[in-house]
C-alpha cells in the first residue's frame, strides 16, 4: 500500500472524525471483529484484543498485546508508533491517549458495544474527563466506498473464492461427508494463502430451511448441495453463494434456479451509485413476487438479499427493503436473494459487484448457472 | 466463524453428562439463592456454553439461560430458522431468537421465580450488554458468578478426557502432515487444513511461517467436538543456531509440568534456561478452557493456581528472532502426579 494511499485512508477517517466532532478514533478488536484495527494498520492480528488510535492530528499508534501481532504490523509498515502492552488492561493505552487531549475531549470508539468489562473499566478510569462514544456505525460508513487498492485486494480474494468453489464441486460425489466437502475447500483456499474463510453449508432437498456448519450427512443423488464461501486474502473478503445437484436436476431445482437468477439480475440491474440498498433488494424481491413466491422473501425465510463485504465478511449496507443506505460508487455489496422456497428448499445464488457510477463491476469469474456434479 | 464438523455423539459424551454439568451450576444457584444463571458467548469465545449445552455457536453472540430450576435456553441473536440444526447437536430444546439479547433474557427471567442473576465471568461480557441485562432484570439483583464454569472445565471428566486425548491426536497429525520441506507455508496451513478437518476437526486455526532464513514454524491450534489443544514445530531449511536453546529452553519448561505445579512455576522455569535471549523468550501455558482465545481471556491470578490432576494444557515457547521473526515450539499435555504426558508428540520438535 502506498504512503498515498495510507494517507487518503486516513483522511477520509479524519473527515468522519470532524464532522462528528471526535478528538480522536480508538479502534477496538475483539476476536471476531477485526475489521478497523486492520484499516487502520494495515495488519492482521492473532491476539484476543488490538487496538489502534488515530487522534485528530498525527500519526495511528498501535497497542497490542503480543509480539506476533507487533510483528504484523511493523511487517505491514504504515503505523512507526507499535506498542506492547498490557492486555485487557487498558490503562497504559488509556494513558497515552489522554496525554494528547488537553481539557475535555470526546473519542470515538469502534466496537464499543462488544468492549468487555475488564477492557473498559480501565479504559474508562484512565481518561475519566473523554466522553467514549460508539464510533461503529461511523467506520462502517468510511469503510463502505473503497479504495482501488482495496479493491484490487478483493479481486484477488475473488480468485481465491472461485478456486474454493471449483474445489467444491471436485469435492462433490455420493458418499461424501459434508464436512469433508469443507474440509476440500479450506485445503484449497488456504494452500492460496487464504487466511480466513466464512462459509456456511447445506445438502440435501426442499426440507432444507436454512445453512449452518457441516454435519456428517452423506451426500446422495438429487441432492442440492449449497454453500455461501467467503474466503479472505490479507484481510479482504470476497464472497461467492452457488447450488449445486449431484446428478440430473430436478424440475424444481431447474425452476428454483430460473427464480433465483432472474432475482440476481434484477438485482444487479439496480446497482448504480446513488440508488439505496432498499432499491436492490426491492428489485430482488420483486422478481420473487411477481412469480407468487413474495412470502419468501421476509425474514421468517431469510436474512437479508446481500450485505456489502470488505475487511468484514458481513458489512453495511445490508440489502433489505427498509435500508436506505446510499450506495456510493466503490462499495462492495453481494446481491444474493438466497432463501427457501418450496421449489426445492433453500437456494443460494449470488455474485459480488463493485458499484459504479452507472452500474457495477463483476468481481468473480464464475458462472453463474445451476452446477451440477456426477452422481 | 466455525465450519467445521459439529455433532452430539452419545458415544463421546455419554447421556446425562451435559445435564450433569448443568446440574453443577445449578446447585451453585441455589447455594447462592440465585434464579438464574447467564453465560455469554460470541464466536470467539464460546467455551463455557458448548461445555453446558454442545451448542456450537458458529456465529455471532449468544446467551446461555440457566435457571436454578428447570431446563436452559439459548438466547440468541441467530435465526430460528436453525433451530432444528442446534436441537440436533445440542441437547437443549428451549430456543429464543431475537435481535436484542437483553429482551431475550428479560423474557426468560421474567419466567422465573424470585431471587437473583449470576452472571458467568462477567468481566468478559460487553460491558453495554451488562448493562442492559442489569436494566431488563426487573429489580433483581444482578452478580458476578465469576469462572465458575470455566474452573470445573479444567478438571476433565473420563468423557472429556478421551475427546481431548482424540484432539491432541488430530492436532499433531495435522502438524505432522505439514511439515514437508518441499511445500511453501501456505501449502503446509493447506495440507493441515485438510488433516485436521478430514479428521472431524471443528474450528483450525494454523499459522505457518518464516522463523529467519533458515527454518519455518508450523502451528497448529484445533478445535475438535469443542476441545482446543495446540501443537507446534519448527522445520529447519538451514542450520538455525537459535534452535538448540530454544529447544533446551522448551524442555526445561516441560519437565517442570506436574499436577500440583502453577502455570507460573512451568514458565518461570522455562524463561530462566532461556535467560539468555531475554524479552524475546516468552513461555506460557494455557490451559485448553483458555485456548480458543489465544489465552487473552485470562486472570492474572490464574498462573497462580496450581494445576489439577488431569488439567490437559498447552505448552507454548516462542523465541523473537533477529530478523522479527518468531520461531514457535508448543505441546498438549495432561498433568499427572509429579510428571505430565504428551499428548502431541507424534514428530521431533525441530525437524532438519
Amino acid at each position: 500500500m502506498s504512503k498515498e494511499d495510507v494517507a487518503a485512508r486516513l483522511a477520509r477517517v479524519r473527515e468522519a472524525m470532524n464532522k462528528a466532532d471526535l478528538d480522536g478514533i480508538l479502534a477496538f478488536a475483539p476476536g471476531w471483529r477485526r475489521e478497523n484495527v486492520r484499516y487502520l494498520t494495515g495488519a492482521l492480528f492473532r491476539g484476543a484484543f488490538a487496538f489502534a488510535y488515530l487522534p485528530a492530528g498525527g500519526p495511528v499508534t498501535a497497542f497490542l498485546g503480543s509480539r506476533a501481532d507487533e510483528q504484523a504490523v511493523r511487517q505491514a509498515g504504515w503505523v512507526k508508533d507499535v506498542r506492547t502492552v498490557d492486555l485487557p488492561d487498558t490503562s497504559q493505552l488509556a494513558a497515552a491517549i489522554a496525554a494528547g487531549i488537553p481539557g475535555r475531549g470526546r473519542i470515538g470508539v469502534t466496537q464499543l458495544e462488544l468492549m468487555p468489562r475488564a477492557v473498559l473499566e480501565p479504559l474508562r478510569a484512565g481518561l475519566p474527563r473523554t466522553e467514549l462514544v460508539n464510533a461503529t456505525r461511523l467506520m462502517d460508513m468510511v469503510r463502505l466506498v473503497k479504495s482501488d487498492w482495496e479493491l484490487a485486494q478483493i479481486r484477488r480474494a475473488g480468485v481465491v473464492c472461485s478456486a474454493g468453489w471449483e474445489a467444491f464441486v471436485a469435492a462433490l460425489r455420493p458418499g461424501a461427508r459434508e464436512y469433508e466437502v469443507v474440509a476440500e475447500v479450506e485445503a484449497k483456499i488456504k494452500s492460496m494463502g487464504a487466511q480466513d474463510n466464512f462459509m456456511l453449508f447445506a445438502s440435501g432437498g426442499d426440507e432444507v430451511r436454512g445453512m449452518t456448519p457441516p454435519g456428517t450427512r452423506q451426500l446422495q443423488p438429487g441432492d442440492m448441495v449449497r454453500t455461501e464461501l467467503t474466503p479472505s486474502l490479507d484481510g479482504y473478503y470476497a464472497q461467492i453463494c452457488r447450488s449445486a445437484v449431484l446428478g440430473r436436476p430436478s424440475e424444481g431445482h431447474l425452476r428454483s434456479f430460473e427464480l433465483f437468477n432472474e432475482s440476481v439480475e434484477a438485482g444487479l440491474a439496480a446497482v448504480r451509485a446513488g440508488v439505496t440498498a432498499g432499491d436492490v433488494a426491492r428489485a430482488e424481491n420483486d422478481v420473487f413476487r411477481k412469480h407468487g413466491y413474495g412470502e419468501y422473501t421476509t425474514s421468517q425465510y431469510t436474512r437479508v438479499r446481500g450485505h456489502g463485504h470488505g475487511l468484514h465478511p458481513d458489512e453495511i449496507p445490508s440489502l433489505l427493503e427498509e435500508d436506505e443506505t446510499v450506495l456510493e460508487e466503490n462499495a462492495v455489496i453481494i446481491v444474493h436473494p438466497n432463501t427457501y422456497t418450496p421449489l426445492c428448499g433453500y437456494h443460494v445464488l449470488g455474485d459480488p459487484v463493485v458499484v459504479k457510477k452507472n452500474g457495477y463491476e463483476p468481481l468473480l469469474t464464475t458462472e453463474r448457472i445451476l452446477f451440477t456434479a456426477p452422481a | 466463524m466455525k465450519r467445521g464438523l459439529v455433532v452430539l455423539d452419545p458415544a463421546e459424551i455419554p447421556p446425562g453428562e451435559l445435564e450433569q454439568r448443568v446440574g453443577a451450576l445449578q446447585a451453585e444457584l441455589r447455594a447462592r439463592g440465585l434464579a438464574a444463571a447467564l453465560v455469554y458467548a460470541d464466536v470467539y469465545h464460546s467455551g463455557d456454553l458448548g461445555y453446558l449445552s454442545n451448542i456450537c455457536l458458529y456465529w455471532n453472540e449468544a446467551l446461555l439461560a440457566v435457571p436454578a430450576e428447570g431446563k436452559p435456553a439459548l438466547l440468541t441473536k441467530l435465526s430460528a430458522r436453525v433451530a432444528n440444526w442446534w436441537r440436533a447437536t445440542s441437547n437443549l430444546e428451549d430456543f429464543r431468537s431475537g435481535r436484542v439479547l437483553a429482551k431475550l433474557a428479560e423474557g426468560f427471567l421474567a419466567e422465573r421465580g424470585p431471587g437473583g442473576v449470576g452472571l458467568v465471568e462477567l468481566d468478559w461480557w460487553p460491558d453495554t450488554l451488562a448493562a442492559d441485562v442489569t436494566a431488563a432484570a426487573g429489580g433483581r439483583e444482578v452478580s458476578d458468578l465469576g469462572s465458575v464454569v470455566r474452573l470445573r472445565r479444567q478438571s476433565p471428566s473420563a468423557a472429556e478426557q478421551v475427546l481431548l486425548h482424540r484432539a491432541a491426536e488430530l492436532t499433531a497429525q495435522a502438524v505432522a502432515s505439514a511439515l514437508d520441506g518441499g511445500l511453501s507455508n501456505h501449502e503446509r496451513a493447506g495440507r493441515a487444513e485438510l488433516t485436521a478437518r478430514m479428521g472431524g476437526a471443528e474450528d483450525v486455526l494454523v499459522y505457518c511461517h518464516s522463523a529467519t532464513a533458515d527454518a519455518d514454524t508450523v502451528e497448529v491450534v484445533s478445535e475438535y467436538r469443542g476441545y482446543w489443544t495446540g501443537a507446534a514445530r519448527v522445520l529447519a531449511t538451514g542450520d538455525p543456531g537459535w534452535a538448540g536453546p530454544l529447544t533446551t529452553g522448551y524442555q526445561a519448561a516441560a519437565a517442570a509440568l506436574a499436577a500440583g505445579v502453577t502455570p507460573a512455576a512451568v514458565c518461570a522455569a522455562g524463561r530462566a534456561a532461556l535467560a539468555a535471549f531475554g524479552p524475546d523468550a516468552r513461555v506460557d501455558l494455557i490451559q485448553h478452557t483458555d485456548l480458543e482465545t489465544d489465552g487473552g481471556y485470562r486472570y492474572q491470578a490464574d498462573g497462580a493456581v496450581p494445576l489439577a490432576d488431569g488439567a490437559v494444557v498447552t505448552l507454548r515457547v516462542e523465541l523473537g528472532l533477529t530478523d522479527g521473526s518468531t520461531a514457535v515450539l508448543a505441546d498438549t499435555y495432561q498433568a499427572g502426579a509429579g510428571t505430565a504426558a504428551c499428548l502431541t508428540a507424534a514428530t521431533d520438535s525441530v525437524r532438519a
